[in-house]
């Protein structure tokens, strides 16, 4: 679906990702992390055009995306980034329908297609008790809620995700995993994020991309590569590692910086 | 409630309106001689020529003409660029236009005074060799809005000192100079009406098909450019078409500040950031302000009549102020 073959980033002379490649399949949930300033953010701000890379292609769906005219790829092609803002007095229903933006040509009007389509944003969503409010009013995962609906409005195959949890609070952070989970699942929509939370990325995704100082690290199955030695090489941070055998689910607990820490877990599994 | 909403929004255009049509009025009866409505009404069905008639009907009329028309590319250049600079202070002035029309129209009156005729079209000239300078020297790899502003300041600075040195150099001959660069609308003919209309109906035209692309660049270079938007094509487009406006409209009638900067802001507290009402609502409070700018500048001081720009700023300054003071802006 989406493929990145060697490459190269820097931001003027300063070099971030050297060379890197990986491939994401239809319908997968790949999650990006690393520590801070590992370049996971990068990547994908050059997936979705915001960076353009020194070296190395992208490739969607096999065609080179810098070949693709840009409208082309917002049809099939959805980024959110950290920060995303609106003017102050726009409603939600207003909003999502921007992401009906690429299909449509400079002189066209709204039409019934945008309004189901808008509708059926909001239902997946579940914004209904949301649509006609200012975004200005709602929350933050309430606003997460409306971007991602945005992004479903443009019907993408693919939709990338800058870190959709930060500065939200431990239920919406669910929540919005959640959502996107169901996406995934219900759509088939193929998700290629950014977390910074280790226990989430091992709960909410197919495979896992480590990134250290620009590097790759180790790709694939959450259980199998995020183990105690790879996070403390990674991140440089002493964890404990439970399994949930009944529901199959990693728990991650960091114990403390590995300098200071003497602890560690002995019990692998509840 | 959105429907309410919307519907609110068309209520205080629909009332915008109605003012800027007591403000027309307003100014055909003020001036140096006041006329009561009966006697316009008389002077313009009267089938002879008489001087009320000749006063309304070549003098103030296309005056107001000019004041209205004015006002609205003024208002619509600063709600533009507005949202190519993703800056609610950015103001046609920022992009270079009002200096290099200035130092051009002034190089023309002072040096060359056998060439006034000609100060429109250098004027114009003028003006959109700074902003081409501006771009120019804001591009790289695309255009970034706190690019533009500053080379705007610093292009603003050299053509303003060129402005200034000349104007020391010819101090003896500044006075016909002093008017036009305060933006004065006194004098103008059904000519200049002619002139400014055909231009600037083109440019509110093509400027009415920049509202999708104005409300999607409010979202930011990242959204839009996940839309699907080449957000450098588009600031050039919008960034053009505010341009043409703003120029044209120095050229007919000298540097006026401030109502590219106020109406649009204004604009937004009342109907909000939506382009498809913030645009038109710009358009009717643009005129109506310069024009009721410019029936005070030329009734104030009678029988004086003082520069509308004069006017703009010393009005339209602390009333910018206080809508900070509120917090809202």
């Amino acid at each position: 679906m989406i493929e990145a073959k060697n490459l190269k980033i820097a931001y003027e002379e300063k070099i971030v990702i050297k060379d890197f490649s990986f491939n994401v399949r239809e319908g997968e949930m790949v999650s990006i992390i690393g520590p801070n300033g590992s370049g996971k953010s990068t990547i994908l701000k050059t997936i979705s055009r915001l960076l353009k890379q020194k070296n190395g292609a992208i490739f969607l769906e096999k065609e080179d995306i810098s070949h693709i005219n840009i409208k082309k790829i917002a049809q099939k092609m959805s980024s959110l980034s950290q920060h995303n803002r609106s003017p102050e007095d726009i409603s939600v229903k207003e909003l999502i329908y921007y992401g009906r933006m690429p299909h449509k040509k400079w002189y066209e009007l709204k039409t019934k297609e945008d309004e189901d389509i808008i509708q059926w944003a909001i239902d997946k969503t579940s914004l209904h008790g949301f649509k006609d409010k200012k975004v200005i009013e709602l929350s933050g995962g309430e606003r997460q809620r409306v971007w991602i609906a945005m992004a479903l409005a443009q019907r993408p195959k693919i939709l990338l995700l800058d870190e959709p949890t930060t500065y939200l609070d431990i239920c919406h952070q669910l929540e919005v995993m959640e959502l996107v989970k169901s996406l995934n699942e219900e759509l088939g929509l193929t998700v290629i994020m950014v977390l910074h939370d280790l226990g989430q990325a091992a709960k909410y995704s197919h495979r896992v991309v480590v990134i250290k100082d620009g590097d790759l690290v180790v790709e694939g199955n959450p259980s199998k590569v995020l183990t105690v030695d790879l996070i403390k090489e990674v991140y440089n941070v002493e964890v404990c590692i439970r399994k949930d055998i009944l529901k199959d689910e990693m728990i991650i607990h960091p114990v403390g910086v590995c300098k200071t820490c003497e602890t560690r877990c002995t019990d692998e599994a509840i | 409630m959105i429907k309410s909403l919307n519907k609110n929004k068309h209520i205080y255009i629909f009332f915008s309106l109605i003012i800027l049509m007591f403000v027309v009025l307003l100014a055909i009866r003020l001036g140096s001689v006041e006329y009561s409505f009966s006697k316009i009404l008389d002077a313009l069905l009267s089938t002879e020529m008489t001087s009320d008639k000749n006063i309304i009907l070549n003098i103030r009329l296309p005056r107001i003409v000019v004041a209205t028309i004015v006002g609205a590319n003024l208002a619509v250049a600063g709600a533009l660029l507005q949202a190519v600079m993703q800056n609610p202070l950015a103001d046609p002035g920022l992009t270079g236009v009002s200096s290099g029309a200035s130092l051009a129209a002034i190089i023309i009156m002072l040096l060359f005074p056998q060439y006034t005729y000609l100060v429109p079209i250098v004027a114009f000239l003028g003006g959109a060799v700074a902003c081409a300078l501006v771009y120019t020297l804001a591009w790289k790899n695309g255009i970034k809005p706190v690019r533009i502003i500053l080379a705007g300041v610093a292009v603003n600075a050299i053509l303003g000192g060129g402005t200034s040195l000349l104007s020391i150099l010819y101090s003896d001959r500044i006075q016909g100079v002093l008017m036009w660069v305060n933006g004065s609308i006194a004098g103008k003919t059904w000519e200049d009406v002619r002139l400014l209309c055909t231009y600037s109906v083109i440019g509110l035209i093509v400027a009415m098909f920049c509202i999708r692309k104005a409300n999607i660049l409010q979202l930011g270079d990242e959204m839009s450019s996940n839309l699907g938007v080449d957000t450098n094509k588009y600031r050039l487009f919008i960034s053009l078409v505010a341009v043409f406006l703003a120029a044209i409209s120095t050229s007919i009638v000298g540097v006026v500040g401030f109502v590219g900067l106020i109406v649009p802001h204004i604009a937004r507290l009342i109907v909000g950031s939506d382009y498809k009402y913030l645009l038109p609502f710009s358009v009717i409070l643009g005129s109506g302000l310069l024009l009721l700018g410019d029936t005070f500048a030329r009734t104030i001081a009678r029988p004086i009549e003082l520069p509308v720009g004069v006017i703009m700023a010393v009005v339209g300054g602390p009333f910018f102020l206080y809508l900070l003071r509120r917090g809202k802006a």
